[in-house]
């Protein structure tokens, strides 16, 4: 719908439109033991089906005790509906998460080389579905990291 | 402000992004080449390419081409520092080239690296797939 057409729409005809579609982020969180490869899942839910606009991301850098700056988690998104690979490889956080490496409690260290835009990635996720990142850690350490999935929750499940 | 998506009713044909990596080490004076073939009952839109360097300096160059064609998309090697768009903070180790380039599933691209000093280079190419049927509503 144009911004036009939404201006000369009424506030119940567009209170009553964000019953049917509206903006939602919904968020993964996980950490990933040294060395090892860990599977993180976001379940879409049954209230809708969501289509992602943007995802934007944080991780650690941390290796051998110090905050190196260099990224040592390398993931991979699958829709697992359809059980489509949405990357052909596992690639690294830093490539397309903004604003990418961030500061970690574990280790001092100075947070920059930021991505600035948000990563544009427009798929349809179905409802009662799960979103699958699996992510590879090859440091020494165990490493968090959070994605956003920026998108439009649609009502319905058909 | 609310905007609406369009809503495939076929989720097996939606176009959907799709994204390759490949990573690799260049000796000095030498080059790396990586083709990508793509899968049958797809074509591609090249979005675009994001090049990062171990070293920031000037001494990468990248050329890329058109498979079928052995037709190249930029007519020299280009660094990736002139045609690309910054997107790291205060330095040129990593750019992002725009491409936008319609591939059918027959063509292949092959990107060709070639360095002057020891690197380690990271690429990631950035696709949109769609099912064939979808082409000529993409165009």
């Amino acid at each position: 719908m144009k911004l036009e057409q939404i201006l000369k729409l009424s506030p119940s005809q567009i209170i009553e439109a964000q019953k049917t579609a509206y903006s939602q982020n919904l968020i993964l969180i996980d950490s990933v033991p040294a060395g090892q490869t860990k599977q993180g899942i976001l379940s879409i839910g049954s209230y809708g089906h969501f289509f992602l606009n943007y995802i934007t991301g944080t991780f650690e850098t941390i290796n051998a005790g110090s905050d190196t700056g260099v990224c040592y988690l390398y993931g991979k998104l699958v829709d697992n509906a359809v059980n489509r690979d949405l990357f052909n490889d596992y690639i690294p956080l830093n490539l397309f998460c903004s604003p990418g490496r961030r500061a970690s409690t574990k280790a001092s260290g100075s947070p920059s080389n930021a991505i600035y835009s948000p990563e544009k990635f427009e798929y349809f996720f179905s409802a009662n579905t799960d979103i699958a990142f699996s992510v590879k850690n090859s440091s020494d350490t165990e490493l968090s990291y959070e994605l956003c999935f920026h998108g439009i929750r649609v009502k319905g499940n058909k | 402000m609310l905007s609406y998506p369009p809503i495939p009713l076929d989720f097996s044909v939606q176009p959907s992004p799709f994204y390759w990596f490949f990573e690799g080490n260049i000796n000095a004076n030498s080059y790396i080449t990586k083709s990508i073939q793509f899968k049958n009952g797809f074509n591609y839109v090249l979005r675009s390419v994001v090049i990062k360097k171990n070293v920031d300096s000037s001494f990468v160059t990248l050329k890329i081409e058109r498979g079928s064609e052995q037709k190249k998309l930029h007519e020299n090697n280009y660094t990736p520092e002139l045609i690309g768009i910054y997107n790291y903070k205060n330095n040129s180790k990593t750019n992002e080239i725009i491409l936008n380039q319609t591939f059918l599933f027959s063509d292949a691209i092959t990107f060709s690296i070639e360095s002057k000093q020891n690197e380690f280079v990271q690429v990631l190419i950035k696709c949109i797939c769609f099912p064939t049927t979808q082409l000529k509503g993409v165009l």
